[in-house]
């Protein structure tokens, strides 16, 4: 899988790079602001783009607009936004530039490297990715509407909203893939949304319910 | 019906001004300034017989030792007559004569040399010797010309209603007996009933004046009173900065820097046991990985609570949606601001919303929340509502004290309304230029 990265910290650049190469990627660029960024999305046209969230010269959100531009540029390119703080606005505007292919995660979730490169090849494949965080503040917003789930399918609601299949939600809670499926079924039933059978389908109609205004 | 239209021309505007000329009688002020001078007659009065009876106990107590307490209550006396001559102002104005003096000092000799010094202490004895004066001949003129106006127009009843033996002399054997007389002094009944008003304004405003000029505090004790106030809420702003690196150091101490020591124990044990014991080892780098996450966890909790990074990068209007949206009550938002904020009043708008949102979520039980925050007339005003249970308090300790001090630093105000059974209200104003 082609790859290119885009973050200012050298030492995290390089480990990032290091990370994904162990786990079999191929970086074809590692740049440190936005304009490069947009150079070397379109000149490689990579299958995959991680992006820091402040980039020079502002050190503001820099590294979220010039995604969004580079999305622009390539439609369709997929793109994982890492960020020191999460802020459900930014994922709004994320998913707004483009529903499939698009991750946002904290960048301290690179801890747990497994988890954190099958996010970037979920992203890739045009899955979603979104963070832990962002779910929880989504979800606290929608506190009221969801109080009629049970505990258990408040948590499948949250996994499913970051964007995780099935199997590593059932994984994640420690029960069988039809047992997840039930769940999924019942939340979808209580939330009044139309049930899909496509996965991504599924995640990014369980997004658009809870960023709407409550 | 075709709506009615004044008519913009010269000679109307001119006709309009004579009118309210001659009718000023008749105007609503024209009585203010009446029961202001009179109200004037009966302080001047008070002044008179606190004035006398103050210097003359004053005096004999100065001697004595004993005095000081007398002499202390004969200042404060003197304070209570200029504090009624400062509300007097409200009959004429609507509002009364502003107020400012010293800060009482502690013991009695330190009261008594507080009041001495202060010298707005002798500009309202200088008052109230001057309105013992004024502000008596002034009700005095007034009632005599108000009285003669209306004797002088109700003399013709009077001529009509007893015989006309009865009509007193106005001077030199001068009575009211004929009809041309009594028209005469019908006119001269007028023309007071027209000047009297003029004159009384002349005399209540003049009168107004100068006790504004003796009662308000002057540039200089304004300017003092204000370098009291800055040296206390920079003092507080002082207080709440340390008490914010206080609480910093002990988190970082007590969190990210306990854990990474115990990170890097971790590791050094693993390195150690990694040929002998590659279980053990592995499950000491597992125990350092989680630590080092969950410190990754606090820092971030710690660097959001000391600026918050969606304020530098969108501004107050998107940092406070995104804390809006966050809040579990429903909170409507109403944000007017126009160009950005100074920093430091943008982060402590945002400080102030967040916490109100914080304590609403937290203890109100509302279900439903409203936040305004506007610029007007160069400050800026942040309304924060609820329909909760009320009981919310802004006593030293809590969190909105926290916000009070902060607001304070920037010169603004916070108050907070939220009797037992709510709704609470809280209202923030701070000026928008530093």
């Amino acid at each position: 899988m082609r790859v290119v990265i885009a973050e200012d910290l050298t030492l995290l650049r390089e480990g990032l790079v290091k990370l994904l190469e162990d786990a079999g990627d191929e970086v074809v660029a590692a740049v440190g602001d936005g304009s490069d960024l947009l150079r070397a999305a379109v000149t490689q046209k990579p299958d995959v783009a991680v992006v820091d969230v402040r980039l020079p010269p502002t050190f503001r959100d820099e590294g979220l607009r010039a995604a969004i531009e580079a999305r622009r540029r390539v439609p369709g390119l997929p793109i994982l936004v890492l960020s020191q703080y999460v802020e459900h606005t930014y994922a709004a505007e994320l998913l707004a530039a483009g529903t499939e292919g698009m991750g946002y995660l904290l960048k301290e979730r690179v801890a747990d490297v497994g988890d954190f490169v099958e996010a970037v090849h979920r992203v890739a494949a045009g899955g979603t990715a979104m963070d832990p965080e962002v779910v929880r503040q989504l979800l606290v917003r929608r506190s009221g509407t969801i109080a009629g789930l049970s505990a258990r399918e408040r948590e499948v609601l949250g996994l499913m909203a970051e964007g995780r299949s099935n199997a590593a939600i059932g994984s994640a809670l420690f029960i069988t893939e039809s047992a997840v499926e039930k769940h999924v079924r019942s939340v979808f039933g209580k939330l009044g949304l139309a049930a899909s059978d496509e996965h991504n389908r599924r995640v990014l109609a369980v997004l658009a319910y809870l960023r709407d205004e409550a | 019906m075709a709506p009615w239209r004044t008519p913009d021309r010269p000679t109307y505007r001119a006709a309009v001004q004579v009118i309210r000329f001659l009718t000023r009688a008749f105007a609503v002020a024209t009585w203010r300034e009446l029961g202001y001078l009179l109200a004037g007659g009966v302080t001047a009065a008070i002044a008179f017989g606190v004035v006398v009876a103050g210097t003359i106990v004053g005096t004999l107590c100065a001697i004595l030792i004993i005095g000081l307490p007398v002499l202390i209550g004969v200042a404060y006396a003197f304070r209570a007559v200029a504090d009624v001559e400062r509300q007097r102002a409200r009959i004429l104005y609507d509002a009364p004569v502003e107020r400012l003096y010293d800060e009482p000092r502690r013991g009695w000799i330190g009261r008594l040399r507080g009041l001495w010094s202060d010298p707005q202490t002798w500009r309202d004895f200088l008052w109230l010797i001057l309105l013992s004066v004024i502000g008596f001949a002034f009700a005095v003129g007034a009632a005599t010309l108000w009285g003669s106006v209306l004797y002088l127009l109700s003399l013709p009843l009077w001529w009509l209603a007893v015989p006309h033996s009865a009509l007193p002399d106005l001077g030199n054997g001068w009575t009211v007996d004929t009809w041309s007389r009594v028209g005469f002094v019908f006119a001269g009944g007028v023309v007071g009933l027209v000047l009297t008003p003029w004159i009384c304004a002349g005399l209540a405003h003049g009168e107004a004046l100068l006790a504004k000029a003796l009662l308000a505090p002057t540039r200089r004790s304004r300017l003092r009173a204000r370098v009291d106030e800055l040296t206390t809420t920079r003092a507080a702003a002082a207080d709440v900065q340390a008490d914010e690196l206080r609480r910093i150091e002990r988190d970082l101490h007590d969190g990210a820097q306990a854990r990474l020591v115990a990170v890097a124990m971790e590791l050094g044990r693993a390195r150690d046991k990694l040929d002998t014991d590659p279980a053990a080892a592995r499950a000491l780098v597992d125990a350092a990985h989680e630590e080092t996450k969950t410190a990754l966890a606090e820092l971030r909790e710690l660097v959001s609570g000391m600026y918050p990074a969606i304020l530098t990068d969108r501004g107050l209007d998107a940092a406070l949606s995104s804390i809006a949206a966050r809040c579990p009550v429903p909170v409507t938002l109403d944000v007017e601001l126009g160009e950005r904020l100074p920093p430091a009043v943008e982060v402590a708008a945002y400080f102030v919303v967040a916490e109100s949102l914080t304590n609403m979520a937290k203890h109100s039980g509302a279900t439903s929340g409203s936040v305004r925050i506007r610029r007007s007339r160069g400050a800026l005003e942040i309304d924060v509502l609820d329909d909760g249970v009320g009981g919310a308090d802004a006593s030293a300790g809590s969190g909105l004290a926290g916000l009070r001090d902060r607001v304070a630093a920037l010169d603004g105000t916070l108050s907070l309304s939220s009797p037992r059974g709510g709704p609470t209200t809280l209202h923030v104003e701070m000026p928008c230029a530093l």
